[in-house]
């Protein structure tokens, strides 16, 4: 299994082909099936049951939002989901990293924020909880394209952070 | 796919263009923002709803929250479950993301916790009321 590095959380996509590539049109009828396969795969790569229907409701989230905020609900956006496994030199893997592009108007990364529970607005409940789920989240401009957002998410499987230890992970 | 990245980028300039249009028209017809709302059939008000319960430290609203545990939306349970934590607390072993069957005997726990809490609360009315019954004698 080609290594995906240890440099996926700041939001470098690893130097490998991705494992996994799934390429969807905007629309909601779409969902379920790609975020079923990434909760299947992450329980192959050794994620609980319950740590995949956390990866599986980031990946919801995250496609709710490409399909809601970044096309505007039109149907004919692209989308591109891509998944690997991150090694760390054991016979398993460490954790997963999934990626997610589209083609959609490019915004600051910098005002993409997840709104703290108690800022009680409209909007940003969406990365609130890819925050919660997964153990890094980070939002770019897709390099050399002059459309379309990056996300790149990572989940490690033995995650000792504060809001793992909450979720009893 | 070039043509329709064309379309994507003219209708992004044309969104560009337009908006300050609704700006301008916003106090004479804006969509309507979501309400914060634990009983609304919306997710997103549901949502806030919570939020704002926790943000408010309504206990009142614990029956309301605990409901939310079986709500087939597994961001409004995680939402559900932060917000009782904060209450009260406690988790009961809840977990949202868990199997259904584990969730079922986890959201029977939070069911026994309120029936508890209340009678508990109806007891202490009960003494109250009788302490003010002897005092009056």
């Amino acid at each position: 299994m080609a290594s995906a590095g240890q440099s996926t959380d700041n939001g470098t996509v690893p130097g490998v082909d991705p494992h996994v590539t799934i390429e969807l049109l905007s629309q909601p009828r779409y969902l379920s099936g790609a975020r079923d396969l990434v909760a299947a795969v992450s329980k192959r790569f050794g994620f609980n049951d319950s740590d995949c229907g956390r990866i599986s409701l980031a990946v919801d989230e995250a496609l709710c939002n490409v399909i809601r905020h970044g096309y505007d609900r039109s149907p004919d956006g692209r989308i591109w989901v891509r998944v690997w496994p991150i090694e760390e030199g054991g016979e398993k893997p460490a954790g997963i990293c999934v990626v997610i592009d589209d083609e959609a108007a490019q915004v600051d990364p910098t005002i993409i924020k997840g709104r703290d529970l108690d800022d009680v607005r409209p909007g940003g409940l969406g990365v609130y909880i890819m925050r919660e789920v997964m153990t890094s989240v980070h939002f770019e401009r897709r390099s050399g394209q002059d459309m379309g957002m990056r996300l790149v998410m990572t989940k490690l499987i033995d995650d000792q952070s504060e809001k793992a230890a909450r979720h009893g992970s | 796919m070039a043509e329709a990245r064309m379309m994507r980028a003219m209708r992004t300039a044309a969104r560009m263009l337009l908006l300050p249009i609704p700006l301008l028209t916003m106090g004479a017809c804006s969509s309507p923002q979501p309400q914060a709302d634990v009983t609304s059939t919306v997710p997103e008000e549901r949502a806030l709803g919570l939020a704002k319960v926790g943000q408010q430290e309504d206990r009142e609203k614990i029956p309301e929250v605990v409901v939310l545990l079986d709500s087939a939306d597994p961001g409004i349970r995680m939402f559900a479950i932060r917000t009782l934590e904060r209450l009260t607390g406690e988790t009961l072993g809840y977990d949202y993301a868990a199997a259904e069957h584990e969730r079922a005997e986890a959201v029977d726990r939070w069911v026994r916790w309120v029936a508890e809490r209340d009678s508990s609360t109806m007891g202490e009315d009960a003494d109250s009321t009788g302490e003010a019954g002897d005092a009056s004698n």
